[in-house]
Order: C-alpha cells, then sequence, then structure tokens
C-alpha cells in the first residue's frame, strides 16, 4: 500500500530538502502519527494535515492509497 | 447550456467580481461600473448578496431599437442601435443594467464569466443547466 | 501621469473645517511606493518633531498603495500612521477592510488630518467633495453602534472608519473601527481621532484610477485569483482564517497564558478554528479584493447576551483567551464585541486586563479600587473593568495609559509584569522559547507587534535553543513582510498561501508602469525601517538599547509549567542577539544607524537632521 504525503509551505526546505511530494510505502495500515515519525517530522512542527481538505488526528489511521496533506504554519494575523 | 449561477451565503463581500467585470467591459480599474453589484447587511444578519443579470429579457422587450438582442441564451447590445433612451435601465429588475457616464450607453452583462474566475468562493459559478 | 495611483492627495484643516487637494508627489511614490512608506516618511518629514502626541500638530495620515483597490489578491490595506499616543515614538496601524481602495476609488493616495475639530465632527469625502457633518449625536456611542447609525443616515455605499467612547476619553490604545469589525488597532490611533474630535470618517468614490496596461493587468489579475484558489493551502485557511493556528501555537508551546505567566492553556481546543467555525461563524468576511477571506463574523448568544462581531481572530484569542484564561470560544467573542464597540484594541486591551488581574492578586491594585471582584475566566468582570477604562472610572483612568505608565504608577513590583516593549503592549506569542520571536519583537519599529517579523516558525524549525542566524532571519522577515504594507496589499497570499513574486511584479509593472526588481523593492523596505528607527532616536530622549529589552518577566522569570517549563532567554542571550542584530543592520550599540547605513539608503537628510540635533558627534 502507498501514502501520498504533500508538503505546503516553508516546512518543504527545512524538512525535507525542497521535495514537495512524499511516498510512504507500506505492509499494513499505519496511523499519522506512525507516518510522521517515519520522516522524521516532529508532530506538532505542521499546523494541519488534511485529508480530503478536512484536518485530521494524528491517530487517524490511514488505510492505503490516500493523499495527506502537511500543511506549514500560517502566521496569525 | 450554463448558466450563471449565485450561492449568496458563499460570498464574503470583496468585490473583486465588480472590478473584474469593469475592466472586462470597459478597461476601467472602477468597480462601480460593473454589471453586478455586492451588497452587505451588516451588523444583523451579516450576509451579502449579490445582484446580477439572469438574462430575463425584460430590457429586450421593452427596446424600441431592438439594440437588445438574445444570442444563445443571453442578451446583448448592438451599439450601433442603441440611441441611449435607457428603457432598458427602468426596466431591469435587477437594477444591474447601469449607464457608462462615458458612453453613454447602458452596460449590459453578457456572461463572460470573468466574475466566476476571481470568485475563488464559488459564490458566482457557471452550472449546465438542470 | 502616475499609473496605480488615485493621483491626490487630500490635506484636511479641522480648525477651520476646510480642505485642498494636492497631486502626489512623483518623488515620494518612486521612493516610498505608499502606505508605511508614506507614514513614515511624512511622520519624519512633515509632522514637527518634538510635539506632543496629543497635540494640535499631530497630523493623522491615512495612506493605500499602489496596489490597492486594483485586480490584485488582498488590494485592501490601508496604513494609518501618527506619532503615537501610546508610546510617544513612531506609530502606525495596519488595517483591512475597503478604506485603501475606496479611497483610491476617489482619487486619493493620502488623507491628511491637520489639527482639531472644535465640536464632534464626521468627515464625508464624496469624490471631491468633502463636508464636515455635526456627530454630537454620536459622541458616547459604540463604534459599531454609530457605524449602524452612519450607513443609515449617509447610505450604505460610504465605508466608515468610527472611533468609539474609548477614543473620545483618549485611552492611550484606542482603535479605529471600519466595517463593523476591521480595525488599526495598535499605536493609539484612535485616540488622535478622538483628540481631533473626528468620531467617524466616510468615504466614497466612483472615479476609479487609471492603469497602464489594463488588458494585462485584467489577464494578470485572473491568473493570480485562479492560482490562488488552486493552492492546496487554500480551503484550510478560508475555513479557518488566523484562528487555524490556535493548536499549533498551543503544540509547540507559545500562547500567552495568564499576562504570558507560562505558554500553553489547558483546553485550548475549545479555542481552534475548527470549533469557533462550527459554534458561531455566519460568513466569511472579506477585506476588498481577498479571495482568501481570513474575517469570519461571529453570531453570538450567551446568556441574555445577542451580539454579532468580526472575529475573534487569533491574535483576540491569544489575549483575551489564552491571556485572561477564557475558554470558550463565545466568552472571546463577546469580550471581542466589548471591546470593538468600546473602541479598545484587542491585544492592548487583554494585555492590560490581564496586568490589572495579575495586579490585583498581588495586591498592588485593591478589589474596591474596581468595585468588585474581577479574576482569570470571568467573563463579567472582565466587561465591567473594559467599561470603567474606556470611560476612565476609578482604577479605569490609571489602566487607560496602557501597561508601561500604569505600572510606572502603581509600583509595587508591577514593572516586572507589565509586558510590553517601547511601551507597546506584546501581541500573541510567548517567546521565551523562542529567540527570533523575541527579538522580533525587541525590535520591532511601533512596540511589541508581531506582523513585522513572525519568526516563531524559524525558532520551532531551526532549533529554539539557537542564537545564530536569528538576527539574521528576523531582519530579512522585517523587510519583505512590511513591504506589503507600504505596497497597499495583504501580505497573506504570499506568506501564507504560497503565491510567488512571478505573481506580483509583472502585476506590479502593469499597473503602474514601473519596474522594480525584488532587491529594489526591499532596499525601500530597508530605507522604511530605518527611517522609523531614527524617529525614535529623534523624537525620545534617550532612546537606545533600553528601549529593545522586554520586560522582566520575559528574561528572569522561567516558563513555570507546561512542555516548555524552565525556559527563559537570560540577559546575555539578549544582548547577544542584539548586538548581532545591530551588526548586521550597521547600528550601533545603541541601535543608532550609522551615517554610512543611512547614505547608503539615501536618507541623507536624516544625516544632516540628525547632526544638527547632536547626534554624530564623536
Amino acid at each position: 500500500m502507498k501514502i501520498t504525503l504533500r508538503i505546503l509551505g516553508h516546512l518543504r526546505d527545512v524538512y525535507f530538502e525542497g521535495k514537495d511530494l512524499l511516498e510512504i510505502e507500506a505492509d499494513k495500515p499505519l496511523t499519522l502519527l506512525e507516518i510522521l515519525n517515519r520522516i522524521n517530522l516532529p508532530p506538532t512542527m505542521a499546523m494541519a494535515y488534511l485529508k480530503e481538505g478536512k484536518p485530521i488526528h494524528k491517530e487517524t489511521i490511514l488505510e492505503g492509497g490516500e493523499e495527506i496533506i502537511i500543511l506549514s504554519p500560517l502566521s496569525g494575523g | 447550456m450554463e448558466k450563471m449561477t449565485i450561492k449568496n451565503d458563499l460570498c464574503s463581500g470583496c468585490r473583486a467580481c465588480e472590478l473584474v467585470c469593469a475592466l472586462n467591459k470597459l478597461l476601467e480599474n472602477n468597480p462601480t461600473k460593473a454589471a453586478l453589484k455586492v451588497e452587505g447587511v451588516f451588523p444583523k444578519p451579516g450576509k451579502y448578496y449579490v445582484n446580477y443579470c439572469k438574462q430575463c429579457g425584460n430590457c429586450a422587450e421593452v427596446c424600441p431599437t431592438l439594440a437588445l438582442y438574445k444570442d444563445e441564451g443571453v442578451f446583448k447590445l448592438k451599439k450601433e442601435l442603441c440611441t441611449s433612451c435607457y428603457l432598458c435601465v427602468d426596466a431591469c429588475p435587477k437594477q444591474v443594467l447601469f449607464i457608462n457616464k462615458d458612453t453613454n450607453l447602458p452596460l449590459k452583462c453578457d456572461w463572460c464569466r470573468d466574475c466566476s474566475v476571481v470568485c475563488a468562493h464559488e459564490a458566482i459559478t457557471f452550472l449546465e443547466e438542470a | 501621469m502616475l499609473y496605480g495611483y488615485g493621483g491626490k492627495n487630500l490635506w484636511i484643516d479641522l480648525f477651520t473645517q476646510s480642505y485642498e487637494t494636492s497631486a502626489t508627489d512623483e518623488y515620494m511614490a518612486e521612493k516610498y511606493l505608499g502606505g508605511r512608506g508614506f507614514t513614515a516618511y511624512l511622520e519624519y518629514t512633515y509632522t514637527k518633531p518634538g510635539i506632543k502626541p496629543l497635540s494640535d500638530d499631530n497630523h493623522l495620515y491615512i495612506a493605500s498603495g499602489p496596489l490597492s483597490g486594483s485586480l490584485v489578491t488582498g488590494a485592501g490595506k490601508v496604513e494609518i500612521g501618527a506619532k503615537s499616543t501610546l508610546t510617544g515614538g513612531y506609530g502606525d496601524s495596519n488595517m483591512g477592510g475597503h478604506i485603501a481602495s475606496e479611497m483610491k476609488f476617489a482619487g486619493y493616495d493620502l488623507i491628511t488630518l491637520k489639527g482639531n475639530s472644535e465640536k464632534p465632527t464626521v468627515i464625508l469625502i464624496n469624490n471631491d467633495k468633502v463636508t464636515f457633518q455635526n456627530a454630537s449625536h454620536l459622541w458616547g456611542k459604540g463604534a459599531l453602534e454609530s457605524e449602524a447609525l452612519l450607513k443609515k443616515q449617509f447610505g450604505e455605499d460610504y465605508q466608515f472608519m468610527v472611533i468609539g467612547p474609548a477614543g473620545e476619553n483618549l485611552i492611550r490604545f484606542a482603535c479605529i473601527n471600519h466595517d463593523f469589525g476591521r480595525q488599526a488597532g495598535r499605536a493609539g490611533m484612535g485616540t488622535l481621532m478622538g483628540y481631533k474630535k473626528v468620531k467617524a470618517i466616510g468615504i466614497k468614490g466612483s472615479k476609479g484610477f487609471p492603469l497602464k496596461d489594463p488588458a494585462r493587468v485584467l489577464e494578470l489579475g485572473k491568473k493570480m485569483y485562479s492560482d490562488t484558489r488552486n493552492k492546496p493551502g487554500y480551503r484550510y485557511w478560508t475555513d479557518y482564517g488566523t484562528p487555524g493556528v490556535v493548536r499549533w501555537v498551543n503544540e509547540n508551546t507559545a500562547f500567552p497564558t495568564k499576562n504570558f505567566f507560562t505558554s500553553f492553556m489547558e483546553g485550548y481546543e475549545s479555542l481552534a478554528g475548527e470549533v469557533m467555525r462550527e459554534k458561531i461563524v455566519v460568513t466569511d468576511k472579506g477585506c476588498f479584493g481577498c479571495p482568501t477571506p481570513c474575517g469570519k463574523y461571529s453570531h453570538v448568544v450567551l446568556g441574555e447576551k445577542d451580539v454579532y462581531v468580526e472575529g475573534p481572530e487569533y491574535e483576540t484569542i491569544a489575549l483575551l483567551g489564552g491571556n485572561l484564561l477564557l475558554k470558550d470560544i463565545k466568552e472571546v467573542a463577546y469580550l471581542n464585541y466589548v471591546l470593538d464597540d468600546l473602541g479598545l484594541d484587542t491585544i492592548s486591551g487583554g494585555n492590560v486586563l490581564a496586568f490589572a488581574i495579575e495586579a490585583l492578586e498581588k495586591g498592588v491594585i485593591k478589589e474596591s479600587d474596581i468595585g468588585r471582584k474581577v479574576g482569570w475566566g470571568d467573563v463579567e468582570g472582565l466587561v465591567h473593568l473594559s467599561e470603567m477604562i474606556a470611560r476612565k472610572q476609578g482604577i479605569g483612568e490609571l489602566l487607560a495609559m496602557g501597561v508601561k505608565e500604569a505600572s510606572k504608577a502603581l509600583g509595587g513590583g508591577s514593572q516586572d509584569y507589565a509586558m510590553e516593549i517601547k511601551g507597546m503592549e506584546i501581541s500573541g506569542y510567548e517567546s521565551r522559547y523562542a529567540p527570533a520571536m523575541m527579538l522580533s519583537y525587541m525590535t520591532a519599529d511601533v512596540g511589541a507587534h508581531h506582523n513585522r517579523a513572525w519568526a516563531v516558525t524559524y525558532d520551532v524549525q531551526k532549533g529554539r535553543d539557537k542564537l545564530e542566524d536569528k538576527a539574521k532571519r528576523v531582519i530579512e522577515l522585517q523587510h519583505i513582510r512590511p513591504l506589503f504594507d507600504a505596497l497597499g496589499v495583504c501580505r497573506l497570499q504570499w506568506v501564507e498561501i504560497g503565491l510567488t513574486l512571478q505573481h506580483y511584479a509583472p502585476l506590479f509593472e502593469a499597473i503602474t508602469g514601473r519596474e522594480y526588481s525584488w532587491d529594489n523593492l526591499l532596499k525601500i523596505s530597508e530605507k522604511i525601517w530605518n527611517l522609523t528607527r531614527v524617529y525614535w532616536f529623534r523624537e525620545v530622549p534617550g532612546f537606545g538599547r533600553g528601549w529593545d529589552w522586554p520586560p522582566k518577566r520575559w528574561y528572569a522569570e522561567p516558563i513555570p509549567d507546561g512542555p516548555a517549563k524552565g525556559q527563559l532567554i537570560s540577559e546575555d542571550k539578549l544582548n547577544y542577539l542584539l548586538d548581532d542584530y545591530y551588526t548586521l543592520r550597521g547600528w550601533d550599540k545603541e541601535g543608532l544607524p550609522s551615517v554610512d547605513k543611512l547614505k547608503e539608503l539615501e536618507l541623507d537628510f536624516v544625516v544632516e537632521d540628525l547632526k544638527k540635533r547632536g547626534f554624530y558627534q564623536y
């Protein structure tokens, strides 16, 4: 199974050497937190994780085939 | 055919539609010359409304010189036939036919769709008629 | 012809209730762009030096920018500037809404209010015609209530800037309200309007303004809007606006809590953007030309209270929520409404209220001073105290001066927890574990405001213990972000949504016909930054390094609990940050720009002026 991660904003440059697309291969469903551990992104770093445009929790289980958007923090005002 | 559709509850009152309309029709940076108008009702209940042309044809019905004509569901203006009598302006039930003071011609919405292009909130869309 | 500009300046003399116009200065447009560039240049060169902020000579400048009112995303930002009634130094406040665009459609790039009116006045600007209307019937009324009455009286198509009782009563952190919930909140711009006895300014314009290449603006502008909509972050941002960041700020322990006592609020989840959207938001409310409206308009029913309010946005949630321990978004929104209607800045206001509660707890203020008990999370008590401040009743008169002056007068150690820098109360980021953000607050040119350099993400990503490179990043941000305030356009689509220079540069050229490189624009921004800095030196006797210092709580009191427990930035570290910052900027040990730096930035007139005043004698 495969999960696609799309990184938006400055986190791309800080953590992923400018790459905005990562694909994670796994043999079983994973929680979002497990995926973040795998790509070495501290879970509090992003402002939100979106699936189909909606924010999801870090415990959300991903079955494969999803695209998750990792949103860099946007300034408060 | 596709039809201009307004969802007022998605409008956030930014007036980009008015701005782009005047730019498209007159090459002017002046939203007050647009063929549609956004109005807000504040402080209560906090809502926006878009007044726009539904192509009802009332304008064409009253036009004595047949300057307004129907072209694939959209009423358009033949400038050379217009005598600037403004009967069409009075006849418009939505008051979205404005007089352009520079040309003295009525400004008629021709569903060019630019308003929907800049309406990121999709309050203005063109949808296939059901 | 100046393309992209309204073309005229309007000079209003309140003494004689008369006005005149002049052509917009081409030199100013070229060298300072507009907006914040204009307010900085005029405060330095046109406002008389050495005046008291509350005096007849303090002019109020309202400036749009070359991109305001055009088909550019977020083209609705206006800059309002004057010598600050809160800090006594450089003052400006940036506001969204429909003022910048409307004044340009009426033909004006700059509106200047000079002198004072004898009686409460409404200034009505209808294209070329300016009239002065009696406002006695509105004096004393709330800002939101007054705006509704003004629209009824003069017409819905006027855009109004209105003050509340706080501005009338000269509370030092009074704001200007517009469009039922947009504010020029900071630096006391509403206070000066109140001093001038101007209850409101109404503007209506139908003239438009010339573009160099309208067909190209149409083409590029449409692309800019559709590109914005297609950015993947678009949906989240527009759904939740700035409150979308509440969770992140708490998870990263930078949420001002209990008068900046700590950095994380238990139960912050109930203030998050998602909760707010579900519970109280009735519509998105955009500024002129905004495809990504962060404005959320809310309907709040709280007990017998039933109110409409724009917001709360992030800063208000931080300062009225976290900082006062209001844990229900409805309570935060209700207090937001109260402060808006009174005409008090919610950032300074939230600080002052929190300061008062702490002073009460520590016995510096007594319950009898307030007339009732007021505690953390006590919305009724806080509303009561806000009213006292706005109407200068009892202890309210002292608190109305802001935490710096109030703590000076109260003594009893209260200065240690008076959370301000340069006299301006700190906005929504606890920075004891965020050196770049700390430095950003220390060096911001109006006082402790976040919008010049939002550097907290840089701390979180590059290492919160690290001090190296922080000054460099803060300086970069201080040039980029305020540049948008000079252009008269919102920075959020660029900073947050991910539009690029490729969107702005060609549009700027098609609108104005002028070509600037990015480096060129940043140089202008650096020039403005240096100009506001020297303004402080000229206007505030003894100004220097000490004025960039944070309150004692931030360098001597470690964060007491939560995930960042034990953190603080020691005085040694603060000195390291400041030294690094001054050096990189070409400033001396006191933070005074060097003659070379000023000349490099074409600020020769400043060098002459400062030399005459005894600077650079060594």
